[in-house]
């Protein structure tokens, strides 16, 4: 028989495949970006960010304004880097919700809609493999997603002119971004290849997603409840006796007493069970508010804020537990250290104390986990994807096509 | 003429349904291959099996000497593949579909922008280049989707009912298209239920239903062997006398099985004979002073056995395996 020679092109089998994902991607992003629509949904979108962005501003001006009437001599410095971390967190939530409900609806038709169109067995039939298919439509996908989240980067750079957030939380929060979409645009293009139609795949495509983040925050809470009104149950608080009489304190181990000459005892029955139990934080890695709401919390200088309190009750950790590293985001100088004179600090050990509870916040506890967690889920995503695609390599690994061991041939 | 697509005891089964049941089929190099069928009878699922889109259950295809189970990519990248009901990405401008492909073949910028021109010149779309595929006719994106087979000039082409759909003329256009691929040396894998649209396209023939081939060889020798129970349509001039002295002499011969005189002089006779007695027939009757206006096989003769072959019962009688395999054009 005569065989045909089978070409094999130069660039070898990685040229292949990436000149598959080229060509996929852009011809994507090629009817993506065609005519006005583009172009007039980034500028709709930042115009909405800007107005988003004015308002918070208005916001923090009247209540900062409140707060200098009341406290004094608090200072602007600190007032002003309240301002910013509020903008910061506000367009941070706003990506994330953007994100949360855009990278998903980009990929859910990527496969499906090829289907319905009967365009995919043409695309099937030509050698760039499957793998570079689902990459091209991810990556297309993504771009134009990221195109929408970094038309921000501008508006969010307005931060700079409050204080309040350093540029390296600013790329933690971008980075999350980042780490979420890749996580969401596979995982609607694995719902876009496992169902016949796109409509079906939107819906399980939500569905999930709601699922992985309230559904998650539901479980979480639920849990917590169940855990800690057992636990409650069998705490006593400790006592502390100073000297013969009752003070209250609870686990202020290694205090000196002022005095110096007072015997201190605690006294606590259940030491033990001191420490509620919690429900695992991975419920909530892919929950990414609280992964946001982990990026804020490293901006603020209060241990207490509503967004260290959330990623502190979800990690377990108490902020006094917490060595901040110095210089993390803007550290306002706290009132009465005088650190202009000579010679240190005057008076050492209340002052100190004073400062390093003060600075002591949480920071990266949670999100570096979190966007992990959705990288793991877009590898896993984009692999079964691959198989789902692929017209003659389905499930492979697992299931073996009838008659094939006896004929194969190395 | 040597042998470029082959399939060996090809057998596709779906969930206990059996869609191909043993095909053994030859294409030589250059042909226009008919591969001919009613619905359902695993034509699709066999062209899909050539293009790498479904695994068979067992036995192999090969194109080009590279197997469809172990070579996919090699299958590939010398067939091109056209499937019955096809989409198309009407986002795109006509070139821009055109260099999409090109590039999922990794062909380099400058053989896809002369590729491009050269392709739109034959399916006769340049004027269309920068036109959106969505403002197409269907016979215009017919002809794209044939273009698109033929980026990476595959030597073979499969073919599943590119006329479906089609008005006349853009019928006669592709066939047109299809004769003038195969002056350029493709071979040409074709499938139809409609027999009359291969006849006379086609080199060689392939019937199958549910599964299996009836009948495969060339054109000429698939007629010749089921020629038998052919009909013969002759018409003589005169009155009902002069008719009924012809149907009578003409029944007397040895090669017709039966004669019924119709209206208008016609007379339609059950021939057994072959291309010999035919004309043999016709002297005789010429020279036995009836005056003949017409002398022919019925309109399709295929059709025809078509409608014999796969009538059902017919396998039985006629061992289509055995047939099969000496009809072959190896």
């Amino acid at each position: 028989m005569n065989r045909v020679a089978v070409l094999r092109r130069p660039a070898g089998r990685l040229g292949s495949w990436f000149g598959g994902v080229a060509a996929v991607g852009s011809k994507e992003l090629r009817g993506r970006m065609r005519g006005r629509r583009a172009f007039v949904t980034v500028t709709f979108y930042v115009g909405v960010l800007a107005i988003f962005v004015g308002m918070i501003y208005l916001l923090m001006r009247n209540a900062v304004q409140g707060q200098v009437v009341y406290t004094g001599g608090t200072g602007s410095p600190f007032l002003s880097a309240q301002v910013g971390q509020a903008v910061f967190s506000g367009i941070l939530l706003l990506e994330t919700l953007v994100v949360l409900f855009l990278a998903p609806a980009f990929t859910t038709g990527a496969i499906s809609l090829e289907r319905e169109k009967q365009t995919l067995d043409l695309l099937a039939v030509t050698p760039i493999p499957s793998l570079a298919i689902v990459l091209g439509k991810l990556v297309s996908a993504l771009t134009w997603v990221l195109i929408l989240v970094f038309s921000s980067i501008p508006l969010t750079a307005v931060v700079f002119v409050f204080g309040g957030v350093g540029p390296e939380d600013i790329v933690r929060g971008y980075l999350y971004v980042l780490a979420l979409a890749i996580g969401l645009g596979a995982l609607g293009l694995f719902f876009s290849a496992v169902a016949r139609r796109t409509q079906a795949a939107t819906i399980l495509t939500y569905f999930t997603v709601l699922a992985l983040t309230f559904g998650t925050a539901f479980v979480w809470v639920f849990w917590s409840a169940m855990v800690s009104s057992q636990t409650v149950s069998v705490t006593q608080p400790a006592v502390r006796i100073i000297g013969g009489k009752e003070v209250g304190g609870v686990g202020m181990v290694g205090a000196v007493d002022a005095n110096g000459t007072a015997v201190v005892t605690d006294v606590s029955t259940t030491q033990a069970f001191s420490q509620p139990a919690r429900p695992p934080e991975a419920i909530l890695w892919f929950n990414p508010f609280v992964a946001a709401a982990d990026v804020i919390c490293g901006t603020d200088t209060n241990p207490y804020s509503a967004a260290c309190t959330i990623v502190n009750g979800v990690t377990g950790r108490t902020p006094a537990e917490q060595v901040f590293p110095n210089g993390g985001g803007v550290v306002p100088i706290p009132p009465g250290i005088d650190d202009t004179s000579g010679g240190g600090l005057k008076a050492a050990a209340p002052v100190v104390d004073q400062g390093s509870l003060q600075t002591t916040t949480t920071r990266d506890g949670f999100w570096p986990q979190s966007a992990t967690a959705w990288l793991v889920l877009g590898a896993v995503a984009v692999l079964l994807s691959v198989q789902l695609v692929s017209p003659t390599r389905r499930w492979r690994l697992l299931r073996r096509p009838r008659g094939r061991r006896r004929e194969v041939a190395p | 003429m040597t042998t470029i697509v082959r399939t060996d005891h090809l057998t596709k089964r779906y969930d206990g349904t059996l869609a191909v049941a043993g095909l053994d089929l030859e294409v030589g190099e250059g042909e226009i291959f008919g591969l001919v069928g009613p619905n359902g009878a695993g034509k699709t699922t066999t062209m899909r099996i050539l293009a790498t889109l479904l695994l068979p259950t067992s036995g192999d295809a090969e194109v080009a000497g590279a197997s469809v189970r172990r070579n996919p990519d090699a299958v590939r990248r010398v067939l091109g593949f056209m499937p019955d009901s096809f989409g198309v990405y009407d986002d795109m401008k006509v070139w821009e579909y055109l260099d999409f492909f090109g590039r999922c073949y990794g062909l380099p910028p400058a053989r896809r922008r002369r590729m491009i021109g050269d392709l739109l010149e034959l399916v006769d779309l340049a004027a269309k280049r920068d036109a959106y595929v969505a403002t197409l006719s269907r016979g215009m994106q017919q002809r794209l989707c044939l273009a698109h087979a033929l980026v990476h000039d595959p030597s073979v082409l499969v073919l599943d009912e590119p006329a479906s759909g089609l008005d006349p003329r853009a019928r006669v256009e592709l066939r047109e298209l299809l004769r003038e691929l195969r002056t350029l040396g493709k071979t040409i894998v074709i499938s139809s239920h409609i027999l009359p649209e291969l006849e006379e396209l086609c080199t060689s023939l392939a019937i199958i239903d549910r599964g299996r081939v009836l009948a495969h060889g060339r054109v000429a020798e698939i007629e010749a062997r089921l020629r038998a129970g052919a009909v013969l349509r002759i018409r003589v001039l005169g009155d009902g006398t002069e008719v009924e002295a012809a149907r009578a002499r003409l029944e007397g011969d040895a090669a017709v099985a039966s004669a019924h005189a119709g209206t208008d002089g016609l007379i339609e006779l059950g021939f057994t004979g072959d291309d010999e007695d035919a004309a043999r027939l016709l002297a005789t009757t010429i020279a036995a002073g009836h005056r003949v206006v017409s002398f022919a096989r019925a309109a399709s003769d295929l059709e025809e056995l078509f409608l014999q072959v796969t009538a059902p019962g017919f396998d039985e009688e006629h061992a289509p395996g055995a047939e099969a395999r000496t009809g072959g054009v190896g």
